[in-house]
């Protein structure tokens, strides 16, 4: 059966943990790296000021609220910045993800730092633009400055590396 | 440039917009007359939107040259009471980057970035910094650092580093780009114009006289005399995306054009793309062909495309040898649009309608004739018309400020429950089809309605 893309983000966020993804910014990041390995979702993406970013999703996003399949809960860091908490309501009629892409899912959601997740996003996002790994890594530095620094890259592009996705 | 002064330009919304003889309206003038300017005469404000509203075929010529008369009153009242003032070359920046900020647009421009796959914004950029051309040498002429202090406002995010070395106080960027910028204030303005759909008006003078800067605070906000206008200006927004802007056969259009676009990339896949396309599209333009084969356009050949072209490209595909191409182009230019079921609210019956709408579309596909990918399109737009805060917005929205009677300046939504009620997103959903499929679409639409009813 052919579902709408919607569907396929509804079961996306339905196999996190708990049922739940904190952040929309890990969502779009996460169902960038799905697109990119098969998900049956046609989201166009541009890279914006966290990478890769779908204004589709981000409606499909409200979508999924209106239609009762999703919830958004605010929140708010210590400093006061809000932030979403979006759960997955009733996922017993989503379709299933496909074994490679449940498995895939399991490496980024065990992907604690956001930032680790929005490089790894970022830099293959400039692969898929056609630079090589040189040149990725350079833009990727160039775009996101301090954020690189520490052992983060490297974790970025181990990630990449355990979902089959180009990393050297 | 000789002959008398002041100079005026006539316009619908604002009246006359007025050139003096200094240097900073000399170089505006200037601008309006390049040839990278003179062609936003060809790209129409808001695409499809004529197909609904005969009256809505202004350009981004005459919307482009609106916000830059209304920065120019927003920096006027601004300077009247701040006692530091602004360099003229300062409010050069300012004034140019509020007039050349559509500059890079395409043609039907948000369908035609998914075919290009590049913003406009690149492109505008582009154009201010390429030394080659005239929006360049006159900005040059100027100062030479002026190219890149009108590019600074285009960064995302903005760069304070770039700003300070430019002299530009922050606060005054929002005039450029916030939620109450010279760009929104004349479209809504404009486009309410075009349309005769009178819900998109607001008091702007009254708002403009009523704007104090807070440089401290990098922002400027509105007194408590103008809050009602502020209000409605928000207001006003949100009644033209879901009036005009969302308009359900306005959206037909757009997806016939979107489908069109991709059914054209598609098709150039299948062989030489000039061969190819001669066959489809006779006598398309070469540029635009390289476009829609994703070949990397020159600026120049970029530039060269417009709203013109795309209409000669619709009079080609529609005799061309493709006929799904064929009956999107005669539909876009006889408007025998597609027709639309709205399931925004239909919640888990919009899965049941789209499994049953594709075996409609499928057992009619001989007797409607086009490609089965071009049956049954799906169109979810959202918007927020008050945008909050969020750290994971695409980007983070410049918030509007207000006096409170109290004298304390506080973000709108905090003031207005009006406003506060207009931070949460909505969405629609519609499902779009040819005309032939409108009568088993329509009753497979009822049907399932009236369950979610009961």
């Amino acid at each position: 059966m052919r579902y709408e893309s919607f569907r396929w983000l509804a079961s996306v966020i339905g196999a996190h943990p708990e049922n739940k993804v904190v952040g929309r910014t890990r969502l779009q990041k996460t169902i960038w790296l799905l697109q990119r390995l098969g998900l049956k979702t046609d989201y166009t993406y541009r890279t914006h000021f966290y990478g890769p970013y779908s204004e589709d999703l981000h409606a499909e996003l409200g979508l999924l609220e209106r239609f009762g399949m999703v919830s958004e809960e605010p929140k708010e860091k210590r400093d006061g910045t809000p932030y979403f908490i979006i759960h997955a309501k009733d996922t017993e009629h989503l379709p299933e993800l496909p074994d490679k892409l449940g498995k895939a899912l399991r490496v980024i959601s065990g992907t604690k730092d956001p930032v680790v997740l929005e490089l790894a996003a970022t830099y293959d996002a400039f692969r898929s633009q056609g630079s090589d790994h040189t040149e990725a890594l350079e833009r990727l530095r160039r775009k996101k400055g301090k954020k690189c620094e520490g052992d983060r890259e490297e974790k970025a592009l181990t990630l990449l590396a355990q979902l089959g996705l180009d990393a050297s | 440039m000789g002959g008398t002064w002041p100079k005026v330009i006539r316009d619908p919304v604002h009246g006359i917009v007025p050139f003096e003889d200094t240097k900073r309206d000399q170089l505006l003038l200037e601008l309006i007359n390049t040839r990278e300017f003179q062609r936003l005469r060809r790209i129409k404000q808001l695409g499809m939107s004529e197909f609904v509203f005969p009256g809505a075929n202004h350009s981004r010529f005459a919307h482009s040259i609106g916000v830059m008369h209304t920065a120019r009153m927003f920096l006027k009242s601004l300077m009247e009471k701040e006692s530091k003032g602004l360099s003229p070359e300062t409010q050069a920046a300012i004034l140019s980057a509020a007039l050349l900020h559509d500059l890079g647009h395409g043609p039907f421009s948000h369908a035609f970035e998914k075919v290009t796959g590049q913003k406009h914004e690149k492109y505008t950029l582009e154009v201010i910094r390429n030394p080659k051309t005239e929006v360049n040498k006159r900005l040059r002429k100027f100062s030479k650092d002026l190219p890149k202090h009108v590019a600074a406002f285009f960064d995302e995010p903005v760069d304070d580093r770039k700003l300070k070395a430019a002299g530009i106080p922050k606060y005054v960027v929002q005039i450029v780009s916030s939620q109450l910028d010279a760009d929104r204030s004349d479209y809504l303005l404009r486009d309410s114009h075009a349309t005769g759909a009178d819900y998109g008006k607001f008091d702007l003078p009254w708002l403009v006289h009523h704007l104090y800067p807070n440089p401290k605070k990098d922002k400027y906000y509105i007194g408590k005399k103008a809050f009602s206008t502020a209000e409605q200006y928000v207001f006003c927004r949100y009644h033209m995306y879901r009036s005009v802007y969302f308009h359900k056969t306005t959206r037909a259009a757009e997806v016939m054009l979107r489908l069109l676009f991709k059914r054209f990339a598609e098709v150039l896949k299948k062989g030489k793309i000039l061969d190819v396309a001669n066959r489809v599209a006779p006598g398309a333009s070469p540029v635009l062909v390289k476009a829609f084969a994703k070949k990397s356009l020159t600026l120049d050949g970029y530039l060269g495309l417009d709203d013109f072209s795309i209409n000669e490209f619709f009079k080609s595909a529609a005799v061309g040898k493709d006929k799904t191409m064929a009956a999107l182009a005669n539909g876009l230019l006889h408007r025998r649009l597609y027709k639309a079921v709205d399931v925004s609210d239909a919640g888990e019956a919009s899965q049941k309608f789209f499994e049953n709408a594709q075996e409609i579309a499928k057992s009619k596909q001989s007797e409607v004739g086009l490609a089965e990918d071009c049956l049954l399109e799906k169109d979810s737009i959202a918007d927020t018309p008050y945008k909050p805060y969020e750290i994971d917005a695409e980007k983070p929205a410049e918030m509007i400020f207000v006096e409170d009677s109290a004298g304390r300046v506080q973000e709108l939504s905090k003031y207005s429950k009006g406003v506060e009620g207009l931070k949460d997103r909505y969405v629609l959903l519609r499902y779009y089809f040819p005309l032939k499929l409108r009568k088993p679409m329509d009753k497979l639409a009822s049907r399932l309605l009236k369950e979610v009813k009961s």
